[in-house]
């Protein structure tokens, strides 16, 4: 990328020099002398001149001032510097013996020493020395915890993940305590440097599919990952495919629930939506409800969604094509009503649905950007106006504004909105297709949509799996949910050689 | 190319499709043609002498599991000889996608879309099929597990829903032409669904070697065939044999019969689009094997590349192959039997004994 070259610091990869006071130099004509850059020159006994730098809100003032500054307070009084005796290293003596903070490690490059000071660490300069310490006491202001916004539930657990990365990785412990839980971090993004963690339970994940997130992620070469979004592209299998095949979840539960199917969660720092991987198309349409409910309830909320995916992607390609070519499909007297409310409109019925779909994706569009206090004028614009007032100006007929609606309707009960948004799409592909061709035509791009769908995979894994290929023992949790002492595998295609789950409950 | 080989599961799948394929349309009528009332006694034979033809293509995996059609008719008549044969095989099977190919276009036109042109259907489903054949075989499969369960639902809708329009005496009076009719209808009857089969004989080394895939695939295609015998069965019951042998698409006009409660009718169209799935896996089953066929049969490396040229013809010879519907069922009637016995039956049995004169076994690597 070449805005990271050019943002690079300069001479980046110099070592430390002896002087502290040049070392603050160099800071601070690195950063161009930005104002929260906070250096704070101390005098030991001596004449050894040592020097605090930190960046003002990245790092905790108190913890500074109780770990950092006062042990160093309590230094200067003694009579002599205990580091200038012969045989001890000044560093070691401060990092093991003075200093009271955790993490402490040291330094020997300006790199490295940038790279602690922006992500939050407090640096600390000493005279004489070709190394520094870098002090990890990062502290930010932080979003709370709060319930899910995108993937609300009824009954079932209230939390989300925020923006930062430790309280998402704390999250997901909390859940999920054994030492098998593992985590691996790296560092994505050549000016943003985010942290980016792997999370997988040991043992359940096959090693084919992390090692394949490992390399995916570390061959990623890009100057900014603001969002788990940046890198879905990445890793994603293939990117022409209007399908997600990177799951997302802003629900720690759903998180732990893939990780002990055997998934990998790839957590992002900044962002409150962690990526799973492999993913598949079935998962789309399960909700974390579903196992917190009863098993029937869970199967008929599912069969329900399956049926809604159908309604959201074929009812107004269907109706296109029964007005426009088969009308003989409609029984007679459900025939003469439609005839009788089409027989102002001047539009095909294409048209007529064509308009009424990209209004809709307007008003919802408009919806989800606009202010919250005005959301209640778009929906009075969006009912009355759109809906009645074109019906009664002839413009479109009333069974069209239903097909529409239940269509809408029917889009947000896919609990994904990656799901839902491909839908949205390609109803326009069929309904093209139905209007020039009509069933057949519909029936083309169905056959099309399901091989498009079945060359997919997602880590290697078919994303129409556990359908196809076909797995008798998964269909217990794919259209439907049978009870959870019954469900005693994991997914074959996801922790292939570990697939028992429960052991048989003793009555 | 991917190294997946398929499931059993999708075998089985694939072999049902195949063999209900372009069948369901044609062959109520072809055989009431011949054996009137009693063409579900045909059909009964059938159930028998079907899986013996399938018993043959097994026997030519057993030769050598790795192998297709094309490697073997060249280890059992020789280089040449076996390319000059193996090379009128690869036209049956481009013939027999474009006949299926026409036999959705015609059904289309007369019954469902008759303003749509014929060129317009055809370039359509051309399309998903060189679409289906690019995404590979295991792709071809994996659709088609998907699809199975929509496409048992519309069959048993069909026969269930038809149940309360039975009149039984339809049917009588039993065996009244005596046996030599039934077995001429039985004749034409095992042809379309099971000859066609022979497609699998170029598919066997794409498939995962398994302990009972022998009894699996004889199992789909008696499955296949108890299907074939409801249906016939059900238009003889329902249409009476006149009408079944009339009609150029009995089922279809089947179908139209189907009225629940004045609520539940005229639903032919909803099972025209199962028929389109089965005939879309036959079509795309013959596509895919003609290619495999061609790159085997010239040494090619990858066949993919193939798939628009040979679509082109197949688009060609689809249009080109007859005038208008009556001639294209005229000849489907009256010389497609035989040409499907030459290729599926003869010309195996053939190549089993010559492999047998010549007493050696084909190795993996005869081209």
């Amino acid at each position: 990328m070449p805005s990271a070259q050019t943002a690079k610091v300069t001479a980046a990869a110099d070592p430390i020099d002896p002087a502290a006071s040049r070392n603050l130099d160099a800071i601070r004509t690195a950063l161009g002398g930005s104002q929260d850059l906070i250096a704070k020159e101390m005098t030991l006994p001596g004449d050894l001149r040592t020097a605090l730098v930190y960046i003002d809100g990245l790092s905790d003032n108190r913890l500074i001032h109780s770990t950092i500054v006062e042990p160093m307070q309590r230094l200067k009084q003694l009579p002599e510097w205990p580091g200038a005796a012969p045989g001890t290293d000044p560093l070691k003596l401060l990092r093991e013996d003075v200093l009271s903070a955790g993490d402490i490690r040291p330094l020997s490059d300006m790199q490295n020493l940038y790279d602690g000071l922006l992500s939050g660490n407090v640096i600390l300069l000493l005279d004489g020395c070709r190394e520094a310490l870098r002090i990890g006491i990062p502290y930010w202001e932080d979003r709370s915890v709060s319930e899910p916004i995108s993937q609300p539930v009824i009954r079932g657990p209230m939390e989300a993940f925020t923006e930062n990365i430790r309280t998402n990785t704390a999250l997901i412990r909390r859940k999920i305590k054994d030492p098998r839980l593992w985590l691996e971090s790296m560092q994505i993004g050549t000016v943003t440097k985010t942290n980016v963690g792997i999370m997988y339970v040991q043992g359940l994940a096959p090693d084919k599919v992390t090692a394949e997130v490992r390399r995916r992620l570390s061959a990623i070469r890009i100057d900014g990952v603001l969002e788990g979004g940046n890198i879905e592209e990445f890793i994603q299998d293939r990117t022409q495919t209007p399908f997600a095949t990177v799951f997302n979840s802003e629900r720690p539960d759903a998180i732990a629930a893939g990780l002990l199917e055997g998934r990998v969660a790839i957590l992002v720092d900044g962002t409150p939506f962690v990526l799973l991987v492999p993913a598949l198309f079935t998962q789309f349409f399960q909700s974390a409800e579903d196992y917190a409910q009863r098993a029937d309830i869970g199967s008929l909320l599912r069969i329900l969604r399956f049926l809604c995916l159908f309604i959201a992607l074929l009812a107004p390609a269907f109706y296109v094509a029964i007005t426009t070519f088969h009308q003989e499909m409609l029984p007679t007297s459900l025939l003469i009503n439609l005839a009788a409310q089409r027989e102002g409109v001047p539009f095909p019925a294409f048209i007529e649905a064509l308009m009424m779909e990209i209004t809709y994706e307007i008003l919802r569009e408009a919806g989800v950007r606009m202010p919250r206090p005005v959301g209640q004028a778009i929906s009075i614009v969006g009912t009355l106006v759109i809906g009645q007032a074109a019906v009664e100006a002839g413009i479109v007929s009333a069974a069209m504004v239903i097909i529409v609606s239940i269509t809408a309707i029917s889009s947000f009960v896919i609990p994904n909105v990656s799901m839902s948004i491909s839908v949205r799409m390609i109803r326009f592909l069929l309904m093209g297709l139905a209007a020039s061709f009509g069933l057949y035509g519909i029936m083309i791009g169905i056959l099309t949509l399901v091989l498009h769908l079945c060359s997919l995979h997602s880590f290697g894994v078919p994303y129409m799996s556990p359908i196809a290929p076909f797995e008798l023992d998964e269909q217990k949790d794919t259209l439907f949910r049978i009870a959870m002492p019954r469900m005693r595998g994991r997914p074959r295609a996801l922790a292939p050689g570990n697939v028992k789950r429960q052991r048989r409950a003793k009555r | 190319m991917s190294e997946e080989k398929l499931t059993m599961k999708q075998l089985g799948a694939l072999t049902i499709f195949a063999l209900i394929g372009d069948s369901i349309i044609i062959l109520p009528s072809s055989v009431a043609g011949i054996s009137r009332q009693d063409a579900w006694l045909s059909m009964l034979l059938v159930l028998l002498f079907g899986p013996a033809g399938c018993w043959l293509m097994l026997r030519l995996r057993r030769l050598n599991p790795s192998a297709d059609l094309i490697q073997l008719l060249r280890a059992g008549f020789g280089r040449w000889a076996g390319g000059a044969v193996g090379l009128a095989f690869l036209y049956f099977l481009v013939l027999n996608t474009a006949a299926v190919t026409r036999e959705l276009g015609d059904l289309l036109a007369t019954q469902i879309m008759p303003e749509t042109p014929i060129r317009a259907t055809h370039l359509l489903f051309i399309l998903v099929l060189v679409w289906g054949v690019r995404c590979g075989l295991p792709t071809i499969a994996r659709a088609g597990e998907v699809l199975f369960p929509w496409f048992v639902l519309f069959m048993t809708a069909l026969i269930v829903l038809l149940i309360p329009r039975i009149e039984v005496d339809r049917i009588r009076p039993i065996a009244a032409e005596g046996f030599p009719t039934i077995l001429h209808g039985s004749i034409v009857a095992v042809v379309y669904p099971f000859a066609e089969l022979i497609v699998f004989a170029m598919l066997w080394p794409a498939i995962r070697p398994a302990k009972k895939l022998a009894r699996d695939f004889m199992l789909a295609s008696l499955i296949g065939g108890i299907v074939m015998f409801l249906v016939v069965f059900i238009s003889v019951l329902v249409l009476g044999p006149y009408l079944t042998a009339h009609q150029v698409y009995p089922t279809y006009a089947l179908a139209k019969k189907i009225s629940i409660g004045h609520f539940l009718e005229r639903v032919e169209a909803l099972l025209a689009i199962s028929w389109m799935i089965s005939l879309f896996f036959k079509g795309i089953l013959y596509f895919y094997a003609s290619l495999s066929g061609i790159a085997r049969l010239f040494g090619l490396r990858e066949s993919r590349a193939l798939a628009t040229p040979l679509a082109t013809v197949v688009y060609g010879l689809a249009f080109a192959m007859a005038p208008n519907l009556v001639y294209f069922n005229d000849v489907g009637i009256h010389f497609w039997p035989y040409w499907d016995i030459t290729f599926a039956y003869a010309i195996p049995l053939a190549l089993l004994a010559a492999l047998a004169i010549r007493g050696k076994k084909p190795s993996p690597a005869a081209r």
